[in-house]
């Protein structure tokens, strides 16, 4: 074990990967000489090449597109979209080509889109997205959501060994924030949930940076000791359903916390899973806390409004128990 | 191509067809012409004009013709439809509805191949439509950056759907190849010998590490852009005019000018669309209990395989 930062720790999956594997490349904007824009893949072109740590032109869709190409002729690209929000350039080949190709054809496509993601340092309305659902919403490409420096990791080397498409949302504002214990080597997470901290009277669940949010706001001392579990959902999809309807039916309430905008987020379809096959365990409404349907505002306090705070889940979660 | 298309047209009128139904009528020349100059290795995205390439890579008539029906037996086993197929066995990758994706995809397998220092080339086929959409510039300046092995194959076919090429480009694509740093070349596109020599010497370039070739093969869509366009826009002249060029009667005059049996091939050929229609139809209809299977891949990726290119006239 070495304690590693949640950028750290990405760093060390893909270099591992790299090292491993002579399938695996890399393909982004700036990843090569400049080590990416937050230097992700800082000093990997001294080790692997240029081939290997490839600076693109800057078209996200010939980034994504042309590693669908060398990924179904036996290559383990992952693209890093310099920020999560330009994906929407290269959408069409995700959602159509990537997402579709193996139901229509049996042909596989391993390929990870690492997408740097999430709000909370004035990016503003184009460096500030949280754009999982959007491929939610697309059949054929697997999501995954890390909130430690170990599930980072883990996470990574799952997604570059999966035959699928997966697009990694990793949060930038954790990349130097959080930090942890981190096993050597490669190892794989599952793409399944995890309990970040137990509970019985409550569940929030979230994923990503939020992860962060829930657990300050559940500590105990802050909701008169009330017993508040925080579901780390990990992976979107496949959405561990088990694992959601598990802790619902253990605690009762449920706070489902997104940073992304509310309308048809993450959240909103934990929330019709527990409507759908939960209800019977509820003592409660169903809660959320997510962004408002907004672009993500760029000046400090307006942007503050927006995100989910420590606060709003705290209180939240004070009314559910209440309730 | 031309006989397999026809009895699909007729399974379309007949009703056992679904959806709309897509035909390269006239087209022909183009895609048997560049993919008899691919080897097996050669890895090709088809699109929706092309379905010789299909044929010379190894793909059945039967296959085609259930794919067309939705039926099990059809390439995608009714996932998808008409000509939106590729045999991943073949070395081959279906095409999306969106055009000019496809001329990404190639550039990427080319990429892997120069990455890996395999001699081996990439080619794929697009509409002059295709021209006008961004994917179109970022393959083309991708290939140029990289010096790519790869081929693009532009079919001018005047028209994209009711649109004619003078609303779709001020200058004509081919013109924009020097611009990214490689050959540019028009081919007449329904002489099948020049296709097969212009991309034959487009592998030749892209094999010595000459990078990619735009090939702009001028031709003529005879058929509506699918079977309930009636193509009223088109001026009846055009059609006629480009009638007299028909691909396959050149070819014929030629095979007779060697001594080929003509009618002797066209029976044979008859012979077995005619049987292959009957075993199609004789598959069935897929599970509706299957439709939600597949979306991902539960074992190993496995990469595209070789093409058979039975009759590729390819010599290396």
């Amino acid at each position: 074990m070495t304690v590693l930062t949640y950028l750290q720790a990405i760093s060390s999956a893909l270099r591992d990967e790299l090292r491993a594997d002579e399938r695996v490349l890399m393909m982004g904007e700036d990843i090569g000489v400049f080590g990416g824009a937050f230097k992700v893949t800082d000093g990997f072109i001294d080790e692997f090449g240029a081939d290997r740590v490839m600076d693109t032109p800057l078209a996200e869709s010939a980034i994504i597109g042309c590693a669908i190409g060398a990924a179904v002729v036996g290559m383990r690209p992952v693209c890093e979209m310099q920020f999560s929000d330009f994906i929407s350039c290269g959408f069409d080949q995700l959602v159509n080509v990537a997402g579709k190709m193996h139901y229509r054809q049996g042909l596989a496509v391993p390929l990870v889109v690492r997408l740097p993601s999430g709000g909370g340092f004035s990016g503003g309305p184009f460096h500030s997205q949280n754009p999982e659902a959007w491929f939610m919403h697309s059949p054929g490409i697997k999501i995954v959501a890390p909130s430690t420096a170990e599930d980072a990791k883990g996470l990574l080397h799952t997604a570059i060994h999966d035959p699928n498409p997966v697009c990694f949302m990793e949060h930038k504002h954790l990349y130097r924030r959080v930090k942890g214990e981190v096993p050597e080597g490669v190892y794989e997470t599952p793409f399944t949930a995890r309990v970040a901290r137990a509970g019985s009277d409550l569940v929030v669940v979230t994923y990503g940076a939020m992860v962060h949010v829930a657990l300050e706001a559940a500590a105990s001392e802050s909701l008169d000791g009330a017993s508040v579990e925080v579901l780390d959902l990990r992976s979107l999809v496949p959405l561990d359903v088990d694992a959601i309807l598990d802790s619902v039916a253990r605690c009762s309430k449920v706070v489902i916390v997104d940073e992304a905008n509310a309308t048809c987020a993450a959240g909103a379809q934990v929330a019709a899973v527990i409507a759908e096959r939960g209800f019977e365990d509820l003592d409660g409404p169903v809660v959320r806390v997510a962004a408002p349907d907004v672009p993500i505002p760029f000046s400090p306090p307006l942007e503050q409004a927006v995100l989910p705070s420590v606060e709003r889940v705290r209180e939240a979660c004070r009314e559910l128990l209440e309730y | 191509m031309r006989g397999i298309e026809e009895r699909a047209m007729s399974l379309y009128r007949q009703g056992k067809v679904p959806g709309s139904f897509y035909d390269g009528f006239g087209q022909e020349a183009i895609s048997a012409g560049a993919a008899f100059a691919m080897a097996p290795e050669d890895r090709l995205c088809i699109l929706h004009r092309d379905l010789a390439a299909h044929i010379v890579r190894g793909v059945s008539p039967t296959r085609i013709l259930a794919q067309y029906m939705g039926r099990s037996g059809g390439l995608t086993r009714g996932r998808d439809g008409n000509v939106h197929f590729g045999d991943r066995h073949l070395g081959c990758v279906g095409m999306v509805s969106m055009l000019p994706d496809m001329l990404l995809v190639a550039t990427g397998m080319a990429m892997a191949f120069k990455l890996r220092g395999e001699r081996r080339c990439a080619l794929t086929w697009f509409g002059d439509g295709s021209t006008s959409r961004g994917d179109f510039h970022e393959a083309m300046n991708w290939a140029g950056v990289q010096k790519l092995p790869v081929v693009f194959v532009l079919e001018n076919n005047q028209y994209a759907y009711s649109t004619p090429v003078d609303k779709q480009f001020a200058v004509d694509p081919v013109e924009h190849a020097a611009a990214y740093g490689f050959v540019g070349l028009t081919v007449d596109g329904n002489d099948v010998e020049a296709m097969f020599e212009a991309t034959h010497d487009a592998r030749e370039r892209a094999l010595a590490g000459e990078g990619a070739t735009l090939i702009e093969a001028v031709t003529m869509r005879m058929h509506g852009h699918a079977a309930h366009d009636d193509m009223k826009y088109v001026p009846t002249e055009l059609v006629e005019e480009w009638r007299r060029r028909d691909p396959i009667d050149r070819q014929e005059e030629r095979l007779r000018a060697a001594g080929v049996d003509v009618d002797a091939l066209r029976a044979s050929v008859a012979a077995e669309l005619d049987a292959a229609v009957e075993e199609a139809l004789t598959s069935p209809m897929p599970d509706p209990e299957s439709a939600t299977e597949g979306v991902f891949c539960a074992g190993e990726a496995e990469p595209l395989g070789d093409g058979q290119a039975p009759w590729s006239g390819f010599k290396s």
